[in-house]
């Protein structure tokens, strides 16, 4: 393989893995706080994209405005689902929660599939995303580089919310104390539902640079990309964003180096990914940066 | 005869160091009291004893066998019960399952062949719930044995737990505050229950409390822990009167007697 | 009520039962048969999950990996070697298996004992890691079999899948199977081994202080699901006269939750009841998706709405009925005797 090709397939790894990446904290944030897994996550991810769409086509919005209007409408969905389906399992064993979740995505996909309809939909891509820049023999598409930069500002902000609010300091007090920082006074229904909007906002962005790089939209696009992530996020150690971001890496790297490297493997590809967390789990349960349990 | 011998156990987590150095030599039949204030490292020694938690350093032993870092069910299986600070009783099994769950270790029948009711099996199952019942009359709550365990008031669930906890056959017994929450009528029992299954069941007991007219009564050694370190150990008179003992508890400033 | 009282009238329920068999099986119509044996399906399914994620505690999700391997394994060994010959197109099938023929009876059985092996080899890995990962991991696991079964043109035929297996399937096959699964399980939980199950539902850590071998005791449930699960599949396959590895995704396991979770996790009899209730609605509803008229409007049929109408009590049954139809409670001849001997007194 010549050093170019390496090197497209690398920024496309790259580019693919902030996608993974930015999904992936968007599960770690959430369980970090409320020690949920939101199998629902891939599915908001799935909504976004639609409501990007039909802003775009229903409402006849500028394209930069229907991205907006997906993104609010998409955190509005998260917090709702929070408020809806796990607020009042709050107290409950966690397995209720995981069945809430469960139930929770299945319910979307199906309502996407009675009220969006089973057949793939056309994602609309801005023409000047699609221009290919040639850098030193490397064709690099424009929605490559869109993405890596996206994701670099998202990240910051993200760091600076978590590290420099109040709001992120409650997150963080929640995640390693539940109940500890109730008492301290920390207002958990609105931080939960805080994170929860971030998580959506993460997935709501994500879903639209996903959608740009592969415009085809159905409503079971987000299983995928959403198992995958969740993935990555276990891979990394959940509850850790910097796990989460390198699990997203990890993933997005594989998926596109392995089929280049190995393309009879292709159909395998899936496969070797689950069989990768499986080992990493059993050496080290907690992932690769998760909190070391004593045993 | 030394029945438990813990030796230079030290527990760490990260940079807190929760056991520092502790040993012990538990002889056959005594009840030796372990106290000392909260977050003390009590029940994280517990911990490790039943390999909950493993040992940084140290060695546990158990009439003569070396069980640190066995798995947990086959320490239990070697000999050694407890119970917890928190009750964790199975709440939604009944009393007579919690202890008959308790009995399970010693079945030797196969899966099959409690499918399919052999013989084998169903003898075996009977002496469970012979023994069980047993279990359950000796601390009183027969009346109890289809109440949902979880359902049960306070009390009878902390008794129901030792009920459990004998089910195991145990050659030591591991009282993780017993006596918690209850009033000194009931305290008095407790302590009256205790020297009896000692005695019926060939026990060796090691007790956490924090209360000290159970302690003081019962304890024939006491083991002070503060911090995770052994500040004092001794008979239950020169505990009283240890100064460390009473600073740990109390704090410096004036002394009380 | 005595146990000998009780255990005549069991026998003379199942004797019934089997007369009722035998008029379904000659005088039914297709149409309703084909729905009886979808509900003794689902009953295996259902129960062997409960076993898994209700009384155990473990939230799996990989039982459509099960199924699958069941309805593999046993069709490439009860079909005959000409129609193996006629789907293995693109690449011929392996010897010695595009020679074999065995009797159907035989081929769930090996099917089962694969699924078992498999639920053995995705158990025992999993179990040290915690109860969350553990529904991502299984349904990991259930995914690496469907992309395996995929790709293994010569053996699987991959996407393609196998076509045109003989419907060996009937109501004796099904529900013979979906009683001897509830038997089975029911008498396992009954026993030692199932107190020792639920004990690591309950506080595994309690459990093992009390000498419970968790490992020991979790792969069990997890081979004993798998194996109930592979007969499952493997009479779905003959059932449905085709199989293809793609068909046994999340989607089926999720129905199969759904079945376990609305009919209580921990009720045998509630997984037994909402697997028939589940097996008819799924058709009745069929009905919401064509059009209809009510009060004279006509109301086109939406695609997709018996799924969401399924979903959407999922829900609510999650939310607010946590513990399902019957919770944890189970089926006794006591139960139904019970006002009798009241009034009697």
């Amino acid at each position: 393989m010549s050093p170019d090709v390496f090197l497209q397939h690398l920024v496309n790894g790259i580019s693919l893995g902030f996608i993974f990446g930015l999904i992936a904290i968007g599960y770690t944030l959430v369980y970090g706080v409320v020690k949920l897994v939101n199998f629902a996550h891939g599915d908001v991810f799935m909504m976004a994209t639609f409501f990007v769409f039909y802003g775009f086509t229903l409402f006849m919005m500028p394209w930069w405005l229907a991205v907006i209007f997906g993104v609010a409408v998409t955190i509005l969905l998260g917090v709702g689902i929070e408020r809806v389906a796990y607020r009042p399992l709050r107290d409950a064993p966690r397995i209720s929660s995981l069945c809430a979740a469960i139930g929770m995505s299945f319910l979307i996909q199906n309502i996407a599939v009675v009220v969006f309809g089973g057949r793939q939909k056309s994602f609309y891509v801005p023409p000047s995303l699609t221009t290919t820049f040639v850098i030193g023999g490397v064709r690099i598409q424009a929605i490559t580089i869109a993405t890596i930069v996206v994701s670099v500002i998202v990240l910051l902000l993200l760091t600076f919310l978590i590290k420099r609010t109040k709001m992120g300091l409650a997150m963080r007090a929640l995640s390693v104390d539940f109940d500890t920082a109730k008492l301290m006074g920390i207002n958990v229904n609105r931080t939960i539902a805080f994170t929860f909007a971030i998580g959506s906002a993460l997935a709501a962005l994500s879903a639209i640079l996903w959608a740009l790089r592969y415009p085809q939209i159905w409503p079971f696009m987000g299983v995928f990309p959403g198992w995958r992530a969740f993935t990555a996020a276990i891979i990394g150690g959940i509850g850790s964003i910097v796990g989460a971001l390198f699990g997203g890496f990890m993933l997005g790297m594989v998926t596109i180096l392995l089929v280049a490297f190995f393309p009879e493997a292709a159909g395998y590809r899936d496969a070797i990914i689950f069989v990768l967390l499986v080992v990493i789990l059993l050496v080290k349960p907690t992932g690769l940066f998760g909190e070391k349990k004593s045993r | 005869m030394s029945l438990l011998k813990l030796e230079h156990v030290t527990k760490r987590f990260g940079g807190l160091t929760a056991v520092s150095d502790f040993n012990l030599d538990l002889q056959e039949g005594e009840l030796v009291g372990l106290i000392g204030p909260n977050g003390a490292g009590k029940t994280t020694i517990f911990n490790l004893i039943t390999n909950t938690y493993l040992v940084s350093e140290g060695k546990i032993i158990l009439g003569g066998k070396d069980i640190t870092g066995m798995k947990t069910d086959k320490i239990t299986a070697e000999g050694i019960a407890r119970t917890f600070q928190n009750i964790r009783l199975f709440s939604e099994l009944t009393a007579f399952d919690n202890v008959r769950t308790a009995c399970h270790l010693r079945l030797k029948s196969s899966v099959l062949s409690a499918v399919f009711g052999l013989p084998g099996y169903r003898k075996e199952e009977k002496e469970i719930d012979d023994k069980a019942m047993a279990l359950l009359k000796t601390l009183g709550l027969e009346k109890y044995k289809n109440d949902l365990a979880g359902s049960l008031p306070y009390g009878l669930q902390r008794k129901l737990e030792i009920s459990r906890a004998l089910a195991t056959n145990p050659k030591v017994l591991l009282l993780d505050e017993p006596a918690a929450g209850m009033n000194p009528e009931e305290t008095l029992a407790l302590a009256a229950l205790i020297l009896r299954i000692r005695k019926e069941f060939n026990l060796t007991v090691l007790l956490i409390e924090h209360d000290m007219s159970l302690v003081m009564t019962i304890c024939e050694r006491i083991i002070v822990l503060d911090h995770g370190v052994t500040i004092a150990h001794g008979l239950p008179k020169e505990i009283q009167n240890n100064p460390e003992v009473i600073t740990a508890y109390l704090g410096t400033g004036d002394l009380y007697a | 009520m005595d146990r000998r009282m009780k255990l005549i009238l069991t026998i003379v329920s199942l004797l019934v039962f089997i007369l009722l068999l035998w008029l379904a099986e000659n005088y039914m119509d297709p149409f309703i048969k084909r729905i009886m044996n979808v509900a003794a399906i689902y009953v295996i399914l259902g129960v062997s999950l409960n076993l898994i994620n209700g009384f155990t505690g473990q939230f799996s999700l990989g039982h459509a990996g099960f199924m699958a391997l069941g309805a593999y394994a046993s069709a490439l060994l009860y079909m005959s070697p000409a129609l193996k010959a006629t789907n293995f197109f693109i690449e011929p099938l392996i010897w010695p298996l595009s020679e074999i023929q065995i009797p159907f009876f035989f081929a769930l059985l090996v099917g089962g004992a694969i699924a078992a092996v498999a639920g053995f080899a995705v158990g025992a890995p999993c179990l040290r890691v915690g109860g969350d990962y553990l529904a991502i991991v299984t349904y990991g696991f259930a995914e690496i079999i469907r992309v395996i079964l995929n790709n293994l043109q010569n053996i699987t035929n991959g996407p393609l899948g196998l076509k045109g297996l003989p419907t060996y399937t009937n109501l004796y096959w099904s529900w013979g199977w979906a009683l001897f699964t509830i038997f089975f399980i029911k008498k396992l939980v009954d026993s030692s081994y199932g107190r020792a199950l639920k004990s690591i539902r309950e506080d595994e850590v309690a459990a093992e202080a009390m000498g419970v071998n968790l490992f020991k005791h979790k792969t069990l449930a997890f081979v004993i699901g798998a194996f109930f699960a592979g007969i499952g599949g493997g009479l779905l396959g003959s059932l449905l006269m085709t199989i293809d590895p793609n068909s046994f995704n999340i989607s089926l396991t999720f129905q199969i939750v759904m079945i376990v979770l609305l009919g209580g996790l921990g009720s045998i009899t509630g997984s037994v009841v909402m697997g028939v209730s589940i097996a008819f609605l799924m058709e009745f509803l069929r009905f919401v998706e064509s059009p209809m008229t009510v009060f004279g409007l006509t109301i086109p049929g939406i695609s997709g709405m018996r799924m969401l109408i399924f979903a959407l009590i999922l829900v609510i049954t999650v939310i607010f009925f946590r513990r399902g139809l019957f919770g944890q409670k189970e089926f006794s001849w006591d139960w139904i005797f019970r006002s009798k001997r009241r009034n009697a007194e």
